[in-house]
């Protein structure tokens, strides 16, 4: 039984977003044999074993499937398909065995895993306490060609493999977000995956094997079986085909040709909600939406014309009338999901008290500034002409700047911009990954310094108590809110069409669809 | 001739070299990176910083050309920032299904075009000439992005006759065939009725037709081969774009050709997907260019080249 039925579930609101039909769907998937009344349908009962398969939509072209080299959605999707990491999370964001089966922190810098037994890698390797030492150690490696997920394990001294089931892990430092990013490094193969075989032909320890991969446009796994948790995959195969056109795959959808898609379009959800053929979910996620302001020149420089963009915005309405209930009001620098939220409170649309800030400020005449964004953001004109028309209004003249994905980004990685629009994700699902990361004034990614937020996010990063962590966050939300560079918008409400004949589907905040608890009613 | 083929083929690796120079120099001119591309909103400066120079992208445009020379000519293009595959595999890989569907367009349009401007010719002014026109003009001018949908709304959505997308079986085929065509046989109609018009007022056709030969005769033996010049000049052009991949089909129905891997390519700043796409895409097009003058000897035996 999951942790929805048992009522373990923490993270806000999770049973809001899963919609009537969704929720059923979500109840009918916890448990095998639990019987699934969605839509009608005849009763589902989950296949002993491997069985049917799905043709499926998710959000992003897979483009590196090496699992331990990319933290991005469609790496993830790969990730949860085919491989497995020492340590998972469940629904509710508890720590759980995966090709560890305990773990230690006897002290602060020392963590002992213990691991699973008889577990094999796709190709026939066995995984031991080799594939760990050399999972971490390819990455840490200072020549290495793949160090994408070097930031979430930085602190990482050493990795000892005293037998073969098991691995101490030896920090420089305390290293809070330990666990968490460890669930985000999938185990690799240390003799497949040094051939240049492996970057084509991905295996892992996990519940699907790739069949076939045909870059931009199919990849297909069937399940692996010899995969060592009981009961799974219940697929025998699924194929994640690229449907770039919208129209497509809603007629696609429709008729059955796709049984999943992740990402429906706001103006597509009445009518799937109206089919009896498909159910639509709506799920938690990681992401977040905001102006981002820079802290580093005039006239975001002053915190105080900071706080009158904050009064200037209507937020709600942005909410309500442009994004037509897809998403809802941000709270924090991060999304109420991830682990480590503290809500805040919202700032009051109050344009005259905007004003009067302003004046304070000595800039009664207003000011000046430019406003980047990219289309590729949905709704990303309309957020920003609302906003220029009520900023205009308080004194704050702004110029909308429409920019290629590419280009924008080029610019707001070299803090050329005074405003920009951004789209976000903490998605490692620990407050660490965006709080230290993005605001940490060494990074220089905002142009907003404040010592005391430092201090904050680098303690909680080098804390192991997961409770004095969470406190530390808590006190470093609480600054950025008052005085650091971001209107926070709006949070994301994950979308997702289903066949009524798929089976099991539980929405994770992360996103990427766990394929291997799915199953097809006959 | 022989003389004439080596010149052509001499200026032919000219053209296909300063396509490839051009795009090599404009993409790196075009703001925005493969490195931030990559990396995406998360990225610290360092982390870009370091994959600048794992991808050379810190050498100057001139050092950054001379390597891609000196690769190319050991028919390395390198590989692809976004997917770590060899990006002239990738194109080509790619190759079959937009020359399969380019064959099924060209195809379709050209047996379709002979049927409906020989028949708008033979009845010049008639109600069924007003009405070739008007779906030959409907061709031409409706979007391509808009036929492609309305097919997919009207056949798989209502009718539920074919598949939305994939590319397998030969159902996958028919709609992004159509759509492709459709341009294509527009123009081509018209082309041949002109054609065809011109034609039977000639002298030798009013003689085929003193001697008493069938009407059809008369159309197959004497009047088609004469008009062919222009049409498979047209063709031949549209070939070459074809073979580009038309991007707008390919998106549409998930068609997984050349076009749909130049624009993401495009967009994501994978210079060497880039860059061997335009050397396969600027050969081909060389090629079938030097086929069709070779052609039209075979068309019209007055025609010589020296």
């Amino acid at each position: 039984m999951s942790e929805l039925r048992k009522g373990r579930v923490s993270r806000r609101d999770f049973f809001k977003y899963a919609g009537s039909a969704a929720g059923v769907v979500v109840l009918a998937g916890c448990a095998p044999g639990v019987q699934a009344p969605a839509s009608g349908a005849a009763p589902a009962v989950a296949p002993t074993g491997p069985s049917g398969e799905i043709t499926a939509v998710i959000r992003q072209v897979i483009n590196i499937a090496d699992a331990a080299n990319n933290i991005g959605y469609a790496t993830r999707v790969v990730a949860h398909t085919m491989f497995d990491a020492m340590v998972k999370r469940d629904l509710a964001g508890n720590f759980v065995p995966g090709l560890a089966t305990s773990w230690e922190n006897p002290d602060p810098l020392t963590w002992i895993f213990s691991l699973r037994e008889g577990v094999s890698f796709h190709n026939g390797e066995e995984f031991t306490s080799e594939s760990v030492a050399f999972t971490i150690n390819r990455i840490l490696d200072p020549e290495s060609t793949t160090p994408a997920l070097k930031p979430l394990l930085v602190d990482i001294d050493t990795v000892e493999t005293p037998d073969a089931m098991t691995a101490v892990i030896r920090t420089n430092e305390p290293f809070g977000p330990m666990l968490n990013n460890l669930s985000m490094l999938m185990m690799l193969p240390p003799e497949y995956a040094q051939t240049d075989e492996y970057l084509e032909k991905p295996v892992g320890t996990g519940p699907f094997q790739l069949e076939e991969w045909v870059k931009g446009n199919k990849f297909v796994v069937e399940a692996n079986p010899n995969y060592w948790q009981e009961g799974k995959p219940k697929l025998e195969r699924v194929t994640i085909v690229e449907v770039p056109e919208p129209a497509t795959r809603l007629v696609a959808l429709e008729r059955g040709e796709l049984d999943f898609v992740h990402g429906i379009q706001p103006e597509d959800m009445e009518r799937l909600e109206a089919n009896a053929d498909v159910n639509l979910v709506r799920g938690p996620t990681y992401t977040f939406r905001q102006f981002l302001m820079n802290g580093g020149r005039p006239p975001f420089n002053d915190p105080l014309v900071r706080q009158a963009v904050y009064h200037a915005i209507d937020v709600d309405a942005m909410v309500n009338d442009i994004m037509g209930g897809t998403v809802e009001r941000a709270t924090s620098y991060i999304n109420a999901n991830v682990w480590g939220f503290a809500a805040q409170t919202p700032y009051p649309y109050d344009p005259d008290r905007a004003r009067e800030i302003l004046a304070d400020a000595g800039l009664a005449d207003g000011v000046d500034m430019e406003l980047k964004w990219t289309p590729r953001d949905v709704k990303a004109k309309e957020l920003v002409e609302f906003s220029i028309a009520q900023l205009e209004e308080v004194g704050i003249r702004g110029k909308s700047i429409e920019q290629e994905h590419t280009v924008w980004l080029e610019d707001l990685l070299a803090l050329d911009w005074d405003v920009q629009l951004v789209s976000g994700a903490t998605s490692t699902g620990d407050a660490d990954y965006t709080l230290r990361r993005i605001y940490f004034s060494g990074n220089n990614r905002t142009g907003w310094a404040n010592e005391t937020y430092d201090d904050l996010v680098t303690q909680a990063a080098r804390t192991t108590d997961l409770e004095e962590r969470k406190e530390l966050y808590a006190q470093a939300q609480k600054i950025a809110w008052d005085d650091g560079p971001n209107v926070m918008l709006f949070e994301d409400i994950a979308t997702y069409g289903l066949n009524a004949r798929v089976q099991g589907f539980e929405p994770w905040p992360d996103e990427p669809p766990r394929f291997a608890d799915m199953w097809v009613s006959s | 001739m022989a003389a004439y083929l080596v010149r052509r083929l001499a200026l032919a690796v000219f053209v296909v070299w300063g396509v490839v120079t051009m795009v090599f120099v404009v993409m790196r001119l075009v703001p925005g990176d493969p490195a931030n591309a990559f990396l995406g909103v998360d990225a610290t400066q360092e982390e870009v910083e370091q994959l600048r120079e794992r991808l050379g992208l810190d050498r100057s445009i001139l050092e950054q050309y001379v390597i891609f020379l000196r690769q190319a000519a050991g028919g390395d293009l390198g590989r692809s920032t976004y997917f770590g595959q060899p990006a002239l595999e990738m194109v080509i890989e790619r190759l079959p299904a937009t020359i399969r569907l380019a064959a099924a367009a060209l195809v379709l349009a050209l047996v379709t075009a002979f049927v409906l401007g020989v028949a708008a010719a033979l009845r010049a002014n008639s109600a069924l000439d007003q009405l070739i026109s008007v779906v030959t003009v409907m061709g031409q001018s409706l979007p391509d992005f808009w036929i492609g949908l309305m097919l997919i709304l009207v056949f798989s959505g209502i009718l539920r006759l074919l598949p939305t997308f994939g590319s397998d079986k030969l159902q996958h085929l028919i709609l992004p065939a159509v759509t492709l065509a459709l341009p294509l046989m527009g123009a081509t109609t018209r082309l041949v009725r002109s054609g065809m018009l011109e034609i039977l007022g000639q002298d030798y056709i009013r003689t085929a037709r003193a001697k008493g030969l069938k009407p059809s005769v008369v159309v197959r033996r004497h009047a088609l081969k004469n008009m062919l010049i222009p049409v498979v000049t047209v063709f031949g052009l549209r070939l070459g774009y074809l073979l580009g991949g038309s991007v707008i089909v390919e998106t549409v129905f998930s068609w997984p050709g050349v076009g749909n891997t130049i624009i993401f390519a495009i967009s994501s700043r994978d210079y060497a997907v880039v860059q061997a796409a335009t050397l396969v895409v600027a050969i081909s097009f060389v090629a079938i260019n030097l086929v069709i003058d070779l052609l039209y000897i075979f068309l019209d035996p007055r025609i010589r080249f020296a």
